[in-house]
């Protein structure tokens, strides 16, 4: 298992794993171990030929057996495909999938927090290129959900309203409005930290992927798609990013949580990368060379 | 969080927040057809892999097929 150390200056767990750095490394797409199992070759972490949705233990673990759970999502047996290029139905049986998992995970006994993630391109650490995510159950609420909660805390004690409807509220004019429909809405948000960053949001007040009902799944499928093909049309290219979803966590403690997903591209151009650096890693201070409402009528133009 | 501990670094044994529950082996998913808050559009089938861990394949349900294609 993982050993977890106490950083007593930021006051957080870091966790070491150091078997993680023998996982595997950019396999070529004939031995992928994501695809399923083809007659004749060596089995993949799939043994079936074919599959709709899969999701398993991780090989390579951050967290296991009494600490919590890694899980590898694969949301597609189509090596080459992308989650933006899957049709909303199949990425509506992804969010139940999802869900399933936060509500089963949620359960175990050491599990503080589910986090379901992807990261997407070699330019964010992808080791993997077939089409995938990941779920970490974390023994510990992770220190930015710790900080968005204990914010949300302090603004509904102070005012009686939700943090996040507030946030959501600002967008009416739509000057960093990416895309919506009546239940979800897209945007660049004025405090953004990286130049095409977008949050994903239900308008209507929900804590997490298990408080979505069926319409705000046919909405949360759709706009979740659209904000991926624009990504992808954005330099024309396959778009890197991570997609982090901040769900409340299990039990009480996030009552006044708002369920949003966060993107990250790393791309300020088609060919520069923003790096975190001095003042982002050594003193968390984000600069940030671009408006919201700048790349948020680029994304919504397309 | 748990207050921290007096030292520079801790282990993870003496400073894990909780230490309560089961080995792993003892809470593999549920094979219940469908997930505590799912819409029944994927059913659920477990599998466990040579070396212990487990494998969820969600497959389409024959309904939700038939709504949806």
């Amino acid at each position: 298992m993982s050993e977890l150390r106490w950083h007593p200056l930021l006051e957080e767990w870091v966790t070491v794993a150091p078997w993680r750095q023998d996982r595997t490394y950019h396999p070529s797409a004939e031995h992928c171990p994501l695809c399923p199992t083809r007659p004749g070759q060596p089995e993949t972490e799939i043994p079936e030929p074919d599959y709709h949705i899969v999701v398993f233990e991780n090989r390579f673990p951050s967290y296991t057996g009494e600490q919590g759970r890694c899980e590898v999502v694969c949301y597609t047996p189509d090596h080459d495909s992308s989650l933006g290029e899957q049709s909303v139905d199949h990425i509506r049986d992804l969010i139940e999938v999802w869900r399933d998992r936060t509500n089963e995970l949620s359960r175990l006994p050491n599990v503080k927090y589910v986090f379901v993630f992807e990261n997407r391109g070699e330019e964010i650490g992808v080791t993997l290129s077939h089409p995938h995510g990941q779920i970490y159950a974390y023994p510990f609420l992770p220190p930015v959900l710790q900080r968005e909660l204990a914010a949300e805390s302090r603004h509904m004690r102070k005012t009686g309203r939700c943090l996040y409807c507030d946030v959501i509220d600002g967008e009416k004019d739509g000057v960093r409005t990416v895309l919506r429909d009546e239940r979800w809405i897209a945007f660049v948000p004025p405090f953004a930290r990286w130049p095409y960053e977008v949050h994903l949001a239900p308008t209507n007040h929900r804590g997490g992927l298990i408080d979505l009902d069926e319409e705000d799944d046919v909405s949360f499928a759709a706009c979740l798609k659209g904000l991926l093909q624009k990504y992808d049309q954005l330099f024309e290219k396959p778009l890197p990013y991570v997609m982090a979803m901040h769900q409340r966590p299990p039990g009480r403690g996030g009552r006044h949580h708002h369920f949003h997903i966060e993107f990250y591209p790393p791309n300020r151009t088609l060919d520069k990368l923003k790096y975190l650096a001095g003042s982002e890693l050594g003193a968390g201070a984000f600069v940030l060379d671009a408006r919201a409402e700048d790349t948020a009528a680029e994304l919504r133009a397309l | 969080m748990r207050t921290p501990p007096s030292g520079p670094v801790a282990s993870r044994r003496d400073h894990l927040p909780q230490r309560v529950g089961k080995g792993r082996r003892d809470h593999l998913p549920r094979q219940a057809g469908k997930g505590g808050a799912g819409k029944g559009r994927v059913t659920k089938r477990v599998a466990q892999k040579a070396d212990g861990r487990y494998l969820i394949y969600f497959e389409k349900t024959p309904a939700a097929r038939r709504v949806t294609s």
